[in-house]
């Protein structure tokens, strides 16, 4: 079967016709479209090959470019769109679904499409939609976070759309394939950064940790999957093989490491895991070899489902008790099990633990990065491994569920499981998690490339073990010191809002100064100057001109006057006046002639 | 009704005993198993190398952590993101 229908298309509509659903029916449809959207990603899997071409002007715009690596990352974020939106089901606001349903859109849009001029469009589409879901908190900060966020990737993508132009301009093609990595010219590292902004490369990443801790609670669950891992398509699309991401990767994994150690925020931490494990993402893409891409498209596939899960718990915390801060919350495993027993299965699959989800993946990148001789990389990767463990494996459940109990009253008295349609997405996301990590032949299928992975060996088993059991007693003899404290860390985003502040401050000093300065030196110079030459112009104006004017005007009259004597209307007068001017005129002929 | 002393998790519950018993047989078995394709000379001849490996990362992981927090990078919610002035913040 060889049929493209666009999942974006279907996800666009349902958003323009939601506001009409109303009644028992909402809840049907809210479940339907992103189903459907899924339905049409599952038949897309089965075609291959280009569709939905259309020329524009000089340009082939492709929609419907459809191959394994495309059908990978478009079937894992209707799989997500399909799991948040259920976890949302109960929202009423349709602002939120139309938002998060036009955000993944771009994505499956992107994610498409065959040219840089439609990327560009979708690309836009993901930014200005996805800035609802954190406006919809509606704190006071809110605001100023979306604005934040905006503003970054406005920045990010004018960058890449100066790569998109300059690119065109050398080589004269707009199609989204392959940069030639081995020769890079300004437009391959403008492209390359401008997807990395948006993959949260160090020191592009601030955005994330910001909007992320402050999006919505089930607005963080598109969001955590889709922006970096549409990047993550992004680069394993277009910078395959470039060996500098193998440095960006390397850093996102530990900076991230360092910042989720350290978080107080449970949304935050998640947030910094994200740099964290797209970090392995972008090192893979990085080293290029086959077992590398295909791991970082597995690790991306796998991490949506085990982030998209643990944002869901930790949005369920945050839907209850209008907490987020470790140092506010602990002890809630009594209070909500569910949530907890489901959350542990997305700690367990982001430590990678055998039987759960990132097992099948996240050793694919480091075993490439032997393989392809990047050793620094590799054990530097596998360094930030055990920092997984303890962020997410140890430190996120323990402080959240277990340990002591920082609540008040007031936020353990509120504290309970969520309501059902949220249990159920997580229930379907930890699901999902324990049947990729125990079966991952399917994962594996989908992937670009057949390289026989097999991850299940008896030293890799006892090799992941050790590290888990020994990371837990390191963890468990010195929790103390990651003991929560109701501080906040300082990342690199303190330059751009100081430099925010310095703006404000610059308008409100300096400027505004300069502005009274000018204002009062108007007024007491430029005022009586410009008054003083109003008089004379209007002098001038009155005796010159109007002098000139007037006095013509006075000639004419008195003309007039004269010659109106002349008009008395009588016939004798006129006669008379006409004879004696002929007689004159013959006496004066006459005389002549005579003469 | 708050539970504010009832942890789950204490130093001498059964847990804790799992938690060195636990480790220290998983590193028998590793001897028993053997590594078709080691990385790395020491992975291929140093015993417990992964036990270790995690052992020494986590506990460098957590105390550089701790160090940078005290190095610079902690600071209060208002030094991070203080208004301009008083009251400035209402006028954004």
């Amino acid at each position: 079967m060889n049929l493209f229908i666009h999942p974006a298309l279907i996800l666009l509509g349902g958003a323009l016709l939601l506001p009409f659903v109303r009644g028992p029916l909402r809840s049907v449809y809210l479940l339907l479209v992103p189903t459907l959207a899924l339905t049409a990603v599952l038949a897309n899997s089965m075609a291959s090959g280009v569709f939905a071409t259309v020329s524009y002007m000089e340009w082939q715009l492709v929609f419907g470019r459809v191959d394994k690596l495309a059908t990978a990352f478009a079937l894992i974020m209707a799989v997500v769109t399909v799991l948040a939106t259920l976890y949302g089901l109960h929202v009423e606001r349709n602002g939120e679904h139309i938002a998060a349903w036009t955000y993944a859109a771009g994505s499956l849009g992107v994610i498409y499409c065959g040219d840089y001029l439609s990327l560009f469009l979708f690309w836009e589409m993901m930014a200005f939609s996805s800035v609802f879901l954190v406006w919809f908190r509606r704190r006071p900060g809110s605001l100023q976070t979306g604005y934040r966020y905006l503003l970054i990737h406005t920045l990010g993508g004018v960058i890449l759309l100066a790569g998109i132009l300059l690119r065109y301009q050398a080589v004269g093609d707009i199609s989204f394939s392959l940069l030639d990595i081995q020769n890079p010219q300004l437009y391959t590292w403008l492209i390359m950064l401008g997807f990395g902004l948006n993959a949260a490369m160090v020191p592009l990443h601030s955005w994330l940790p910001d909007a992320y801790g402050e999006a919505s609670f089930n607005g963080a669950v598109f969001l955590c999957a889709i922006t970096t891992k549409t990047a993550v398509y992004t680069l394993a699309r277009s910078c395959a093989g470039f060996e500098v991401l193998i440095i960006f990767g390397v850093i996102m994994a530990l900076y991230g490491l360092v910042y989720a150690i350290l978080e107080n925020d449970v949304r935050r931490l998640l947030a910094w895991s994200i740099v964290s494990q797209v970090g392995y993402m972008v090192a893979g893409i990085g080293i290029g070899t086959e077992l590398a891409i295909n791991g970082a498209v597995a690790h991306a596939v796998v991490h949506i489902l085990y982030k998209s899960l643990l944002f869901m718990g930790a949005g369920a915390v945050l839907y209850k008790t209008g907490k987020t801060k470790f140092s506010e919350l602990g002890g809630l495993c009594a209070k909500m099990p569910a949530t907890c027993g489901l959350t542990l299965v997305g700690c367990l699959s982001i430590a990678a633990a055998p039987g759960f989800a990132a097992y099948v993946s996240k050793s694919m990148i480091i075993s490439a990065g032997f393989e392809a001789h990047h050793t620094w990389a590799a054990w530097l990767l596998m360094f930030a491994a055990i920092g997984t463990i303890l962020y997410n494996g140890l430190k996120l459940p323990y402080f959240l569920f277990f340990g002591e109990n920082r609540c008040s009253s007031a936020t353990w008295d509120k504290a309970a499981d969520p309501p059902l349609n949220m249990l159920i997405a997580m229930t379907m996301g930890a699901t999902l998690c324990i049947l990729v990590g125990l079966a991952p032949g399917y994962l594996y299928s989908t992937l670009p490339f057949v390289t026989g992975y097999t991850p299940y060996t008896a030293f890799h088993l006892v090799e992941t073990l050790q590290l888990l059991a020994f990371t837990t007693l390191a963890f468990f003899l010195l929790k103390g010191l990651l003991k929560p404290k109701d501080v906040v860390y300082v990342d690199l985003d303190w330059f751009y809002r100081q430099g925010g502040r310095g703006f404000m401050w610059l308008v409100r000093h300096p400027l505004q100064w300069f502005d009274w300065a000018w204002g009062e030196l108007y007024r007491s110079l430029a005022l009586p100057l410009t008054m003083l030459s109003a008089r004379l112009a209007a002098w001038f104006d009155w005796h010159i001109i109007d002098g000139v004017v007037d006095g013509f005007a006075r000639t004419v009259r008195a003309l007039g006057g004269q010659l109106r004597y002349l008009q008395s209307g009588r016939m004798q007068y006129v006669f008379f006046q006409v004879f004696a001017l002929a007689a004159l005129l013959l006496i004066a002929l006459s005389l002549y002639l005579v003469y | 009704m708050k539970q504010k002393d009832k942890p789950i998790l204490h130093k001498n519950s059964v847990l804790s005993v799992v938690l060195y018993s636990v480790p220290a047989l998983i590193a028998l078995v590793s001897l028993k198993v053997e590594n078709q394709h080691p990385h790395s000379w020491l992975e291929a001849h140093l015993p417990f190398f992964w036990s270790f490996f995690a052992f020494a990362s986590a506990i460098v992981i957590i105390c550089l952590c701790k160090w940078l927090a005290k190095a610079g990078l902690e600071g209060s919610e208002a030094s991070y993101d203080q208004p301009l002035g008083p009251g400035e913040e209402e006028k954004l």
